[in-house]
């Protein structure tokens, strides 16, 4: 039977319907459910296989991106779902969500931001807002994570204003990749990963990374605006059917 | 002459959704708080800060220059991102300065790894 992923809706999301659809094509089942009418319970909990948290502006990025929804009692649930070995995704604002709520990189409280993006040409350098196309590759081990069991390069589209992984913690990225968590990062086409391939001055070229379990990742980029990105999510078909 | 740097408080004509959304937060944790916030700069010359309406539109945001004009009665601060002359300025009401002081507080006013927040 094929695993279900909840699609997640927060007041202000707009990427569900790639979402949906990226998630069904890679032989999956996906359901949308608004934040307050996701399951909190076991019961309910136990039809699900996987989150899904999509992009787009939860709450107006008020205060910052994904900060309100971060602390919605919603997130602790999550929390308890990815300790008992759920997948959790956030794609965009469900990647500032996941970084704002402390599940990335290691769920112990605020250890990174995904900070404005810096730029250094004249593209959009008075909004800060990212939309064209990259290429990320997989910087992990094959099976470290829910999505990384594919290899070469991804050609996917950012759109972010804050995207850029930053830490003031100066050994959080030491030991991030002492753990293997680094599990994306942005590259040119054949893969080269340098200063010119960054989009947005992401530390260490950062486009995504997973928690310590490889179940919970935060990603930047939309794969699932593409049918480039269908590898990822067949990967986590693979991860869930896995397990 | 060297000109003195003037500060410059700007507010919204109309309610605020983003400080109401933070106050709602925060009331979650301190259900007394009463906020309220101002975009901050600090400047030079305010006339020709405030005649760029990327910096200022008078259609719909008031522009108070100094503090004289505003009721700062509580604890005051400002949020920092990159630009040390540009930020966001909160006054919080019925709460008392240690209990702004929890991690779990700070957090909602601002990502210690992304800004500064100064006591003002």
């Amino acid at each position: 039977m094929p695993s279900t992923i909840a699609v997640i809706s927060f007041p202000g999301t707009n990427c569900e319907i790639e979402s949906l659809r990226a998630i069904r094509r890679a032989g999956m089942e996906a359901v949308n459910l608004r934040w307050n009418a996701a399951p909190r319970s076991d019961a309910l909990a136990s039809t699900i296989g996987g989150y899904f948290l999509p992009g787009g502006f939860s709450y107006e990025d008020r205060g910052r991106s994904g900060m309100i929804a971060a602390h919605d009692p919603l997130l602790d649930f999550l929390r308890e779902e990815s300790q008992r070995g759920k997948v959790i995704i956030g794609h965009c604002n469900g990647a500032q969500i996941l970084v704002e709520s402390g599940l990335i990189p290691l769920d112990k409280g605020l250890r990174m931001a995904l900070a404005k993006n810096k730029i250094s040409n004249a593209e959009c350098r008075i909004s800060n807002f990212l939309n064209k196309w990259v290429w990320i590759i997989p910087t992990c081990s094959k099976n470290r994570c829910a999505v990384s069991e594919w290899r070469g390069t991804m050609h996917v589209p950012i759109a972010h204003g804050e995207g850029r992984f930053t830490t003031r913690d100066k050994d959080l990225i030491k030991e991030l990749e002492e753990n293997d968590q680094i599990a994306f990062r942005y590259c040119d086409e054949n893969g080269a990963i340098s200063e010119e391939s960054n989009p947005n001055g992401s530390i260490e070229s950062i486009a995504g990374i997973c928690n310590p379990m490889g179940n919970v990742i935060a990603l930047m980029p939309h794969p699932e605006r593409t049918i480039n990105g269908d590898p990822y999510f067949c990967s986590l078909n693979t991860w869930l059917t896995r397990k | 002459m060297a000109h003195q740097e003037v500060e410059i408080f700007i507010d919204t004509v109309i309610t605020n959704n983003e400080e109401r959304s933070l106050e709602q937060l925060l009331k979650k944790y301190l259900p007394a708080i009463q906020l309220k916030q101002y975009r901050y700069c600090r400047c030079e010359d305010s006339k020709e800060f405030l005649s760029h309406i990327s910096n200022y539109n008078p259609n719909k945001e008031i522009a108070y220059v100094g503090r004289t004009a505003l009721d700062l009665s509580g604890i005051c601060f400002i949020r920092f991102d990159e630009n040390p002359n540009e930020g966001i300025f909160y006054v919080c009401k019925n709460v008392k300065a240690e209990e702004l002081e929890k991690e779990e507080i700070k957090n909602i006013f601002a990502n210690p790894h992304a800004s500064t927040i100064t006591r003002a």
